[in-house]
């Protein structure tokens, strides 16, 4: 399960990827038209760089959910959030397991939906000045 | 349908599937039953921290163990599982909680551990950008570390396939079949029968609700801990950050990819399933974030979500044997099941079937009296 491409990789380059007039293409337009196999080179997660192969592979070994596929390949957990890779791995799972897309349940949607500077929504936050040292509570 | 093993496993995440792998190995043939998929539960939930500072002399022990063993699981499990020694810094910023720190280490020293209290200028050095303000002192251990635990999960999992066993996914234990005071076999909500010789309650914080099943009283309770994970970055530092203070917070960047990824323990308590996510967390957690790292503060929030520690007692795990035979419990591991599973399930492994384990359990066992909590929670 090692997936070579996830070192350095960058959230500006996922980001640029995104933008622009090929994001218009490839989330809204309907997938009817791709054959079985015909996405083997295709990258099915942008933000994790994730090849249908290797999607196909997972599931392959057990993983029948997109929940299940999402712990083994992060696809969904990168900056998009699943926009674009949840629908098409719903497909994957449907053509290799015959659940139904329709029938799968998708991940929760987890905030901030879109990603925002730690400094911005931290400037949200209680600001108490008491700063004492008094929990006995405290965990890691 | 009726299905049999020497061994069936109630919960596939760390524990379940580290313990199961152990006892594999053993040559038992080894089922895991998962109600919903692997690392449902806390493990798929947790940042994936690991260390041996902790104030609990068995504790210490066994995670020093776990620490050996993470070191080797590539190549145990041929599965990269992003193991890194970055070590962990906990901050003083009072002499009550230095004071705190000086005795664990004392403790921690009789074991060999490698770790010192060390001044604010060496904090800042062992952690860039680290903001100074009212910080008197920390507590370094070079050898702890992180590594990811799905792939340490899926590579248990994986491994207990190769060794003979299974995994059973959306299998969701009903009931536990008894025979006079020993257990036979547990069946699912489908109504399918597994047979078994032995009983591992690995269900993490619904191992009490699987205990009732049996008749065995298991103490856990869930409290919610929530998480974050932010954008990838270029290398800031190794270490994971912990701030005990009341409003602290800790942290650490994935290794590999350069996530920072961290959480904080809510005052008071979140007791329950419940994993939402909340707002005080996405704004509360950055501004301590910010405050001790402020560097990080155009660093972006990519997610957030929540989940279980599964508390016993008084924070340390619950093994061992039950009041039925064949029935054995692994949980209560209060936020640290994933650091302990290695070597806890080794343990447990040896345990069940040797009835004694190299290290021995005794004051993890379920019959303990709880007395005494740990320090370094």
């Amino acid at each position: 399960m090692t997936n070579s491409g996830r070192k350095n990789r960058q959230g500006r380059q996922a980001r640029q990827v995104r933008t622009g007039a090929k994001r218009k293409q490839s989330v809204t337009r309907p997938l009817d038209h791709l054959t079985p196999g015909s996405l083997s080179s295709v990258t099915v997660c942008r933000c994790e760089e994730v090849s249908e192969a290797e999607v196909r592979r997972v599931i392959r070994m057990g993983y029948h959910s997109l929940e299940a596929v999402k712990r083994v390949l992060r696809t969904g957990m990168g900056h998009c959030q699943g926009r674009g890779c949840l629908k098409l791995i719903a497909r994957l799972i449907q053509e290799e397991t015959g659940i139904p897309a329709s029938e799968q349940k998708m991940p929760r949607p987890r905030p901030p939906l879109k990603p925002l500077a730690l400094g911005l929504l931290g400037s949200f936050g209680s600001d108490r000045s008491d700063t004492s040292d008094k929990s006995d509570e405290a965990c890691t | 349908m009726k299905r049999s093993a020497d061994v069936v496993v109630i919960g596939a995440g760390v524990i379940g599937a580290a313990t199961g792998y152990y006892l594999a190995k053993k040559g038992l043939k080894v089922l895991v039953l998962e109600r919903d998929f692997p690392c449902a539960g806390s493990t798929g939930r947790c940042i994936g921290g690991i260390r041996a500072q902790f104030s609990h002399d068995l504790t210490i022990r066994v995670m020093m163990e776990s620490v050996r063993m993470f070191r080797g699981l590539a190549d145990e499990l041929g599965e990269d599982v992003e193991w890194f020694q970055g070590g962990y810094l906990f901050l003083a910023f009072d002499e009550k909680r230095k004071q705190a720190f000086l005795d664990a280490i004392a403790i921690q020293k009789t074991y060999g551990l490698d770790v010192s209290y060390i001044a604010p200028d060496e904090c800042e050095k062992i952690a860039p950008g680290l903001d100074p303000t009212g910080l008197i002192g920390g507590a370094y251990c070079p050898t702890d570390g992180q590594a990811n635990p799905f792939k340490v999960t899926y590579g248990y999992l994986e491994g207990i396939k190769r060794l003979g066993g299974g995994l059973v996914v959306g299998c969701e234990v009903k009931q536990v079949n008894k025979k006079g005071d020993r257990v036979i076999s547990v069946t699912d909500a489908k109504g399918d029968e597994y047979a078994c010789d032995m009983l591992l309650n690995a269900a993490g914080s619904w191992a009490d609700e699987v205990g009732t099943m049996a008749g065995v009283k298991v103490p856990v309770t869930a409290d919610r801990h929530e998480s974050l994970v932010t954008e990838a970055v270029e290398r800031v530092f190794d270490p994971m950050l912990v701030d005990y203070r009341s409003d602290g917070c800790y942290f650490v960047q994935h290794s590999g990819t350069g996530h920072f990824i961290g959480c904080y323990t809510p005052v008071p308590l979140v007791p329950g399933h419940n994993v939402d996510a909340t707002d005080e967390f996405i704004t509360e957690m950055p501004r301590r974030m910010v405050r001790l790292v402020p560097k990080l503060a155009g660093v972006k929030v990519l997610r957030q979500w929540a989940g279980s520690y599964e508390m016993s007692p008084d924070g340390n795990p619950l093994c061992g044997e039950t009041p039925v035979r064949g029935l054995y419990v692994s949980t209560g591991m209060s936020g640290h099941g994933f650091m302990f599973a290695p070597a806890l399930g080794k343990l447990m492994a040896e345990q069940m079937t040797a009835g004694r384990a190299s290290i021995p359990l005794d004051e993890f066992f379920l019959s303990r009296s709880f007395g005494k909590a740990e320090a370094m929670k």
